[in-house]
């Protein structure tokens, strides 16, 4: 079964059903590197203007040197990849930046370190206002990479927002309450556990396929799912619906 | 030429930018009669601290507007959720990293008018939604939610987009105001080009669309 109407492709929901079973976030970023057979992934939690965190919650795979040396070099106070992507809510190409004159030796001496030569980083911006930025880095080509991101962005951005979600329930110990699904999500997700595919369920709720998908995408982010047939189990489980 | 400014790029576009919200305000408040927060001759909100992207229509030299709109994740907080949140609680409640957000689309009739005379104000509506969808198609974006008059739904048309009503509301101005879900896709944009002859990208062709502050 390839890319089920409103679930994500095979491999895609592969990694992130091991990215959801894994023990941490730690472990979550070593997922997505080996995943995708990538150079490196990092998640790196903003600071809250509700609840300022002391130390800077950063999970990565990058050496533990590089890591060492950006804080011991005060890099971040130049880096321009964090710099944008904590400011900006659009995902965006590490080619896309104006490297300045202060962070050439950062970059010169990431490149050193084997970050990787190409980078996408994903901002994540959350209904509370709390930010995080989702990096993945390679040493591909540049057009093999451009390939590599427009194929698997979209879950990429998924899986940046549930790593983000469980960045926050590891640090504030409590997971979010159970979301609330809106009427026509319900419908949505009641039609696809009747079997109803994305068309049968557009025909029927008189909308284009395009938008039933998107009612169906919602919902299953909203249950942390990855394909919509977890999405019907779990919400028969809580009994949003009924078999 | 069509650009996207991002936050790290707000100050170096500190007068374009004004250009824009002085637009806003006389597009949503003076004409449409929208209830939209006004500071002097610029019409800014809440949504605009979150840092969103801009996608703006301007002359080479990025000094004059000719049309512009906003783009907003709706994981984050987003302006048609809280508006519709109390008269239509069932309208906008989509919500996706690839599910975005579009508001305060607008066109500078008079600048236009000067510098385009061929091009009508409909056309150029046109052309500032082929330059969201591909932009949206860049960024993994598949559908985006809007608010609109219900009059506008004929310029959606004609642009060759594709889209759902998902629901209207009263209260904001004269005219009832509608949101609508539209597919962000290569589909529509090929659709769209062919629907307005329009051969190529209509983004300035520059590598370096971001430029750190």
């Amino acid at each position: 079964m390839n890319s089920e109407a409103g679930s994500l492709g095979d491999l895609d929901a592969s990694i992130f059903d091991t990215v959801k079973a894994a023990r941490d976030v730690e472990a979550a970023v070593e997922i997505v590197r080996d995943g995708y057979q990538l150079s490196h992934a990092t998640f790196h939690l903003g600071h809250t203007p509700i609840e300022p965190i002391d130390a800077p919650y950063v999970k990565s795979t990058y050496p533990p040197e590089w890591l060492g040396r950006y804080l011991v070099k005060r890099y971040f106070l130049v880096d321009p990849v964090a710099k944008a992507g904590f400011e900006m809510v659009r995902p965006f190409y590490w080619h896309e930046l104006d490297i300045k004159p202060e962070a050439a030796e950062l970059m010169v001496d990431a490149e050193k370190h084997g970050i990787g030569s190409q980078g996408y980083s994903i901002p994540v911006l959350d209904k509370d206002n709390r930010r995080s930025l989702f990096t993945v880095t390679s040493n591909a080509g540049r057009r093999e990479w451009d390939a590599f991101v427009s194929a698997h962005q979209a879950a990429l951005a998924e899986i940046a927002f549930f790593i983000h979600t469980r960045a926050l329930a590891e640090l504030y110990g409590t997971e979010r309450p159970f979301p609330h699904l809106s009427e026509r999500e319900i419908e949505c997700l009641a039609l696809t556990a009747q079997g109803k595919d994305s068309k049968d369920i557009a025909a029927i709720l008189d909308l284009s396929e395009n938008t039933t998908k998107a009612y169906l995408k919602t919902v299953r982010i909203k249950l942390q799912c990855s394909t919509m047939a977890q999405a019907v189990a779990k919400a028969i489980h809580h009994r949003i619906i009924s078999r | 030429m069509f650009i996207s400014i991002d936050r790290p790029e707000y100050q170096n576009h500190a007068h374009l930018m004004r250009e824009m919200f002085i637009l806003r305000k006389r597009v949503f408040h003076d004409m449409l009669r929208w209830d939209v927060q006004v500071e002097g001759d610029i019409e800014r909100d809440r949504y605009d601290d979150l840092g969103p992207s801009y996608l703006v229509w301007c002359d080479p030299g990025a000094t004059t507007i000719y049309a512009s709109l906003r783009m907003l994740p709706t994981t984050g907080p987003t302006l048609l959720f809280d508006v519709f949140h109390q008269t239509a609680p069932n309208i906008a409640t989509l919500s996706a990293p690839s599910i975005w957000e579009a508001t305060r689309s607008c066109v500078h009739a008079e600048n236009l008018a000067r510098d385009f005379p061929h091009i009508s104000q409909g056309k150029a509506f046109g052309l500032l939604m082929l330059a969201m969808v591909e932009w949206s198609v860049r960024y993994g974006i598949d559908t985006v939610i809007g608010n609109y008059e219900p009059r506008v739904s004929r310029l959606y048309d004609r642009a060759g987009m594709l889209f759902d009503e998902l629901g209207r509301a009263d209260g904001f101005g004269e005219h009832p105001v509608c949101c609508g879900a539209f597919e962000m896709s290569e589909r529509v944009l090929q659709r769209m080009r062919a629907k307005q002859g329009v051969a190529a990208s209509v983004f300035h062709a520059g590598g370096n669309a971001l430029r750190a502050a």
